[in-house]
């Protein structure tokens, strides 16, 4: 039984016929060139069976990762702060560009920077922010939520994407992706040539070197660490893995789990500012550490979460967010990952429609990199939140407990069964209230049948044994 | 072979043809075949709806009736995962029943694996169907049986003609108490899985999951799609003439 | 999913009392005992072997992945830019000095010389191309291509491994609408294992490594593939092979 708000939005996000449209072309096109990118490798089973073995191990052994990542960063000349929560992220980095000066920020897609709200701090303090991911950029102009990790605006149609670009931008209307795209870059170029500070977020921290590794398909990620003279990096404290050559298990998975190619277009790993011998790039190097919850799951039942890549393929897999899309989850982190992080980081929000609302399919499991079993969480979750249950539910498990304890009590609860359901003599029902209301809204209910099987047995089966 | 039927309660009420069948093919291939007393349910809607105390009750309880048998056949995947997969967890801070489980789990078999692994039945070479078909993959045999293992067991050497349907192993979006709980979002993914199988322009669907039948069965009923639904018990069954009604 | 209360006392900054308290708190409170293992690499992640043939497998995974790669004769690289300038109507280009543009300082040098800078910037002059050597904004942001030299290469993924240092500008590769990438088939390892080993084997990374697999290039609208986002629209791989 879900909540009254999260019912009105998944109803309406059903009924948003171009939305889902777009979603599920999208999502049916990125499920496939997942498989087919896995099937070019030679064992892809046992590269997500390593990438969740690193990552586990990794989080069993997070103080020391941190603090020997932590000095490498130190090491190559970066400078390494510490956010408690999304406020302490947002002061420090607005006190970053406050202390030095800058007035005009890039923003490479981070998934931390959305989680902690840092544009419109940013934007209070006085700094302008723009998105680079086209995605994101377009998201910024259309003052849209993203819907998607990795595709912010898996939502939207041209025609949409058009009209605001050529609303807020003043340019000529066009609905061709290619031109929308020629239009933003020139836009964007501008902006690059004149930033001065650069914000990402982290994919992957290389404890045993001190490098950060950002991985994009535009070359935004690039441009905001090369064009700003500081450079601040956002990272959640479980994106650290020991070794450089761990990266060759997690790069072979992460873009072919995401997009299904091999490889993104750039990876670039970044260890400190500019070298004084160096051409170009920024001459500071900020690394902001945020924990914002991140500790307390790992202290908690539920620390497999903190392996996830936000690689999006369980976004991509998943039935569910296939049908109600990204918005219907109220969250940064929408999908199957985001229906457990959710409840975990933010403890005062009413989240527990999250957990419940999956048919438990498994979808995301077979999708996810880094083999978190999302499902057995998402269960795990639901019996932890049993007593946010509604009442009604409570009392239909208890008397379904009582039917289910005894031969006879279910035999009379399968009687009730038939009693209850109306019978036009056709063999299905089509109507009803409470529970029975609910399926029948959208189909029709198979009445048992005249003769259980145990009657069968009882009077026919039997006799030849 | 002694062959205890755990048949499970949506088989029970919904489709006993299927439990039929599965008795018929069993007896067929040599099986003495014994139906439990007492049997229930596996406790599986309770587990997954997060009412593990309840699951536990139930499990204990199946675990009592049934482990006097050394062999365990169940037309439904998801219930023999919930024995096979989850009662042991379940148990985990009770060693003694987590042993009784972890021995039950052993010999809990699904219908079908249980004929291709234990029987050494070759199911493809058995099924004689006069039309085109599909299948529909139960999300929850993951583990049991995969896709690929349910579409060999309907290709015989251009004799079935298999319609394979796109994206194999969607799910139908029953899901438990999640087809009530969450009525809209349920429907929306019945929808999604009937489109799929509809448009292989086969009108027989092979699905071996009770739950998953009474999803689409309905779904399709609504939408007047002709669709048909059939465990691949009965297939084997009417294949081989087994039945007493016709197909 | 944020504190709505913005501004509170500022955190001391590039603390390290504060992150140590943090991981003091972290070990005390993680639930999670250190039981798995951090497996060994090699043997499962690799997916080319030393004993493949690295060009082939170079030039169809880069291929694939957008790359246009031209696999010429040592003696031939710079006729080969000079035509690919020309069919892109290139007029002005940027080209990083300081390049490995051939084999020397390579990590299993063959001996594939590739072209001497000088030589390179005469004769693009001579075929009426501004060379401009410098990697200020104005010259990095008005060329028509910039020309740079590779570190190493992949053959598992046709991916481009490009080092900042002296002389060797993070925008020349990235800026310019058309990049030319000059590499020496012996730069070219087997698998991305082989290229991290390789990167962190020094002492220090340098400041930036980009691994360049493909052009710039997004489907963010309808999922329609538009190239040239940020970075270049089109990025040509001059593969030098010895004639041998």
């Amino acid at each position: 039984m879900s909540s009254r708000a999260f019912r009105k939005r998944v109803t309406a996000a059903i009924a948003d016929r171009r939305v889902a449209a777009a979603v599920h072309h999208a999502t049916w096109h990125k499920v496939g060139a997942r498989a087919a990118g896995m099937r070019m490798l030679r064992n892809p089973e046992r590269l997500r069976e390593l990438a969740g073995q690193i990552k586990q191990h990794t989080l069993e052994r997070l103080p020391e990762y941190l603090e020997q990542f932590t000095a490498n960063v130190r090491r190559n000349g970066g400078q390494v702060h510490f956010a408690k929560d999304a406020a302490e992220a947002r002061q420090l980095i607005c006190e970053l560009a406050r202390s030095r000066g800058l007035k005009l920020a890039v923003k490479v897609k981070s998934m931390t920077t959305e989680e902690v709200g840092l544009n419109s701090a940013l934007e209070a303090a006085g700094v302008r922010v723009f998105e680079t991911d086209l995605g994101e950029f377009i998201v910024q102009l259309d003052r849209d939520r993203p819907s998607h990790i990795v595709t912010p605006i898996i939502h939207k149609d041209r025609r949409q994407i058009a009209t605001a670009m050529a609303r807020e931008l003043g340019c000529q209307y066009t609905e061709d992706p290619a031109a929308l795209t020629m239009i933003a870059r020139k836009y964007l170029r501008d902006v690059f040539r004149r930033c001065d500070l650069g914000i990402s977020g982290v994919n992957f921290g290389v404890a045993e070197t001190g490098t950060i590794c950002i991985c994009t398909n535009e070359g935004n990620g690039r441009m905001s660490t090369t064009r700003p003279r500081v450079q601040v990096a956002l990272m959640g404290i479980e994106k650290v893995i020991p070794r450089l050559s761990d990266l060759a298990v997690f790069l072979k998975l992460l873009a072919r789990s995401s997009t299904g190619q091999p490889m993104g277009s750039y990876t670039s790993l970044i260890s400190g500012p500019r070298r004084a011998t160096d051409a170009d790039g920024p001459s500071e190097f900020h690394l902001v550490l945020l924990d914002n919850g991140r500790s307390e799951i790992l202290a908690g039942p539920f620390a497999e979460v903190l392996r996830c890549l936000r690689c999006g393929a369980c976004l991509n897999a998943c039935p569910v967010y296939r049908n109600i899309g990204g918005h219907a989850y109220h969250s940064v982190y929408p999908g199957p990952i985001g229906s457990l992080v959710t409840p975990l980081l933010d403890r005062r929000g009413d989240h527990h429609d999250l957990p419940r609302a999956s048919s438990l399919c498994g979808a995301c499991r077979v999708a996810c990199p880094v083999n978190i079993d999302l499902p057995e969480l998402l269960v795990r979750m639901r019996a932890a939140g049993r007593a946010s249950q509604g009442r009604l539910k409570k009392l239909g498990f208890f008397g379904w407990l009582c039917a289910m304890r005894s031969e006879r009590a279910y035999r009379a609860a399968q009687r009730i069964l038939q009693a209850m359901l109306s019978d036009d003599g056709s063999g299905w029902t089509t109507g009803g209230v409470g529970p029975l209301a609910s399926w029948t809204a959208g189909r029709d209910l198979l009445r048992p049948a005249p003769r259980s099987f145990r009657q069968l047995w009882q009077e026919e089966l039997r006799e030849q044994s | 072979m002694d062959v205890a039927l755990f048949i499970t309660c949506l088989t029970d009420s919904f489709f006993p043809r299927a439990g039929e069948a599965v008795v018929r093919v069993l007896r067929h291939f040599g099986c003495r075949v014994q139906f439990p007393a007492g049997q229930t349910c596996c406790g599986q809607p309770a587990y997954n709806s997060g009412f593990h105390d309840e699951a536990r009750v139930l499990a204990r309880r199946m675990i009592e009736i049934f482990e006097p048998y050394e062999t365990i056949v169940s037309p439904s995947a998801s219930c023999v995962a919930m024995v096979k997969q989850h009662f042991a967890p379940l148990l985990a801070d009770e060693p003694a029943w987590r042993s009784r489980a972890e021995r039950l789990a052993e010999r809990a078999h699904e219908f079908a694996t249980f004929l291709v692994d234990r029987l050494n039945v070759d199911i493809a070479g058995l099924l004689r169907f006069d039309e085109p078909v599909t299948f529909h993959y139960p999300c929850h045999a993951r583990g049991i049986y995969g896709a690929e293992d349910l579409q060999r067991w309907l290709t015989r050497d251009g004799q079935v003609n298999l319609r394979l349907p796109q994206h194999v192993d969607c799910c139908c979006g029953f899901g438990g108490m999640f087809a009530v709980d969450y009525p809209e979002i349920s429907t929306a993914m019945l929808n999604d899985k009937l489109d799929l199988l509809a448009a292989t322009g086969a009108r027989l669907v092979i699905c071996n999951e009770g739950g998953c039948t009474l999803q689409m069965a309905g779904g399709a009923r609504r939408r007047g799609l002709p669709l048909r639904f059939k465990h691949i018990a009965e297939c084997v069954a009417d294949s081989l003439g087994l039945m007493k009604d016709r197909p | 999913m944020s504190n709505p209360d913005a501004l509170g006392p500022m955190p001391e900054v590039n603390s390290e009392k504060r992150l140590t308290a943090f991981f003091d708190g972290l070990r005390r409170r993680s639930a999670l005992k250190p039981r798995t293992e951090l497996p060994t690499l090699e043997a499962d992640v690799r997916q080319v072997g030393a004993n493949a043939d690295l060009i082939s497998r170079f030039v169809a995974a880069a291929t694939s992945a957008g790359l246009k790669v031209h696999r010429v004769g040592e003696s031939d690289s710079i006729a080969r830019v000079r035509e690919i300038l020309a069919e892109c109507g290139a007029k002005t280009v940027y080209i990083e000095q300081n390049a490995c543009l051939g084999g020397s300082g390579a990590p299993n040098d063959c001996g594939v010389a590739g072209p001497e800078i000088e030589q390179l910037t005469a004769e693009l002059a001579l075929a009426g191309i501004t060379v401009k050597s410098d990697t200020s904004d104005e010259t990095l942001f008005s060329v028509d291509a910039g020309i740079t030299g590779v570190t190493y290469a992949v053959a598992e993924t046709g991916t481009l491994v490009c080092q900042s240092g002296p002389g060797l500008a993070r925008g020349g590769s990235l800026i310019p609408p058309l990049h030319i990438a000059l590499l020496s088939a012996a730069k070219i390892l087997p698998d991305l294992y082989d290229c991290l080993a390789l990167t962190s084997a020094g002492s220090q990374l340098p400041a930036n490594v980009n691994l360049i697999t493909g052009p710039s290039k997004t489907a963010d609208i309808e999922g329609i593939l538009v190239t040239g986002v940020h970075g270049p629209r089109e990025v040509h791989v001059i593969l030098m092979q010895n004639a041998a």
